[in-house]
């Protein structure tokens, strides 16, 4: 039938994609741009240190850095530390964000529960994560649990709150639609409510785990004997300027790589977001 | 025979009657439909046209199920089974997260999944199942719209304004694609639009609604396809009676032969 006659062919599709591929060379030359000033910093760093303008014992040259990584990664404290504080940021992130998530959700759903709750949350949010330490400290005592309690109540709060908006700003017309074509209940938050809060929840999660490294800094700054937070305390002792700046380092190149996991799992789980 | 008709089963679905009595629609102390009565007959064509704010949007909210009215009642024929009523909306409310066939199929038991690709097709998009709506042009998005209520081959379809904001163009080209996509499924169709052209050229009555209540009620009779010079004097009428309509005491509703 004529119906054939209004088969589009593909290239009509207008907005297919429009993002510009870079070719090689510019993505190199704008790379190295971006790593430009940073590795000057670290050069001038380095001959600072080298010709004695920079005392030690305030800041140790990078191949200090370095001996001092080389040091404790061949007898393996490295990464005891590492994987020790990981597990704490881990466990923290995936029990405050977990209950954030839930929350969330739920109070983005239900009205009564929003009434119910979200003042008391809005109100423990304020709170500084520093001045609950000595109250921590008291229910906790000074071992693992007290630190998973911070750092998953401060990773709870970005969760929470970025939940609950992404279920709110979905649109209402299409939650009617999904009840007009017969979805149930249950469908309509698989659907439509969930996807919809999705990219919501992610930027939670990307937050969450920036702060979660934050939360483990003070949480390995009291009674801990072991982590990066505790290899620097310990530094501090002996004067060891090079394993605190070393750890310093990690905190940092962690921070970056949690960004960068939820970057590349937002690019996976939402591959309908129009990127620019 | 069209990709959608070669898919459905061999006995046809449905088609809904409605009868509307006394159906009256208040917001707050604003009557928006006045004691309304109307009769659908299975497989007709309606459309409902009027000013802003005569009721038509309402009149189409309570038959979806989306408002309550305050008095009167609906009955859809056949009692005793529900009635698979499906709406195309003005916009597309296409989910964003979701392909051209997972739009369409959104809500279809498991069984019916195949119709979903058959109705895709039969809006011609059939090659583009994993396409999001923001890689569609408007008009492509209102054919998925399209084919997502005529995958659930509705009982009674509804359709609100739906080629309001496309191009004159893309919407003739719509109209052709509803008029013979109606035919195939035959489904009760009400096309509520300010489009007194698309009225006359889809419908087989045109209801005039003004102040909430039936102000015209026109037979078109004319054969299909019509052409817009064969319409003119119904046009007229309506065009007539539309002025009328707006005036306080304007021209009471025709009943119905």
């Amino acid at each position: 039938m004529a119906q054939d006659a209004l088969t589009v062919p593909p290239s009509a599709g207008r907005a297919q994609n429009g993002r510009r591929v870079r070719s090689g060379g510019q993505f190199w030359r704008s790379e190295g741009i971006r790593w430009l000033v940073p590795l000057l910093l670290l050069v001038f760093w380095q001959l600072a240190s080298s010709v004695g303008w920079l005392n030690p014992r305030v800041l140790p040259a990078p191949s200090a850095v370095v001996g001092a990584f080389w040091e404790l990664a061949r007898s393996g404290a490295l990464w005891h530390h590492f994987t020790v504080s990981l597990g704490r940021a881990g466990l923290g992130v995936l029990i405050g964000g977990g209950l954030g998530f839930a929350l969330g959700i739920l109070t983005g759903t239900f009205r009564t529960a929003h009434l119910l709750l979200d003042t008391s949350f809005q109100m423990l949010r304020t709170i500084p994560n520093l001045a609950l330490i000595p109250l921590v400290i008291l229910w906790f005592g000074i071992g693992e649990n007290g630190k998973i309690f911070l750092i998953a109540l401060a990773t709870f709060f970005p969760v929470y709150l970025n939940t609950l908006h992404g279920v709110r700003s979905i649109d209402p017309r299409l939650t009617e639609m999904a009840r007009v074509y017969g979805l149930s209940p249950f469908e309509t938050f698989r659907r439509v409510t969930l996807p919809g809060a999705l990219p919501g929840v992610l930027v939670g999660v990307r937050y969450a785990l920036g702060i979660s490294w934050l939360a483990l800094v003070v949480s390995e700054s009291f009674g801990a004997s072991s982590g990066i937070g505790f290899l620097a305390m310990d530094a501090r002792e002996f004067f060891r300027t090079d394993v605190i700046v070393l750890a310093i380092l990690i905190y940092a190149l962690i921070g970056k790589a949690a960004d960068l996991s939820v970057a590349v799992l937002e690019r996976r789980l939402l591959p309908w977001q129009v990127r620019a | 025979m069209t990709a959608l008709q070669h898919q459905l089963p061999a006995a046809l679905p449905v088609r809904a009657g409605v009868r509307l009595e006394d159906l009256t629609v208040r917001y707050g102390d604003r009557t928006v439909l006045d004691r309304l009565n109307l009769h659908l007959a299975p497989g007709e064509r309606i459309a409902v046209v009027g000013e802003s704010g005569g009721g038509k949007t309402t009149l189409l909210r309570v038959l979806a199920g989306l408002t309550l009215p305050d008095e009167g009642r609906i009955d859809l024929s056949p009692a005793g089974t529900p009635a698979r009523v499906r709406v195309m909306f003005q916009e597309d409310r296409l989910l964003p997260w979701l392909g051209a066939l997972g739009n369409v199929s959104l809500g279809l038991p498991q069984s019916e999944q195949p119709l979903a690709r058959a109705a895709l097709a039969g809006v011609g998009l059939g090659d583009r199942p994993d396409a999001y709506p923001h890689q569609l042009s408007g008009g492509q998005r209102q054919r998925v719209a399209l084919a997502r209520a005529l995958a659930h081959r509705p009982a009674l379809l509804l359709l609100d304004e739906p080629f309001g904001a496309l191009d004159a163009l893309t919407r003739a080209e719509m109209h052709d694609l509803l008029e013979r996509l109606l035919d195939d499924t035959g489904a009760t169709t009400l096309l509520v639009t300010h489009d007194l052209d698309e009225a006359l050229k889809l419908a087989d009555r045109v209801l005039l609604l003004s102040g909430g209540r039936l102000a015209a009620d026109l037979q078109v009779t004319a054969a299909r396809p019509r052409r817009r010079a064969e319409l003119l004097d119904l046009r007229d009428i309506l065009e007539a009676r539309l002025h009328a309509g707006a005036q306080p005491g304007g021209v009471s509703g025709r009943p119905r032969a």
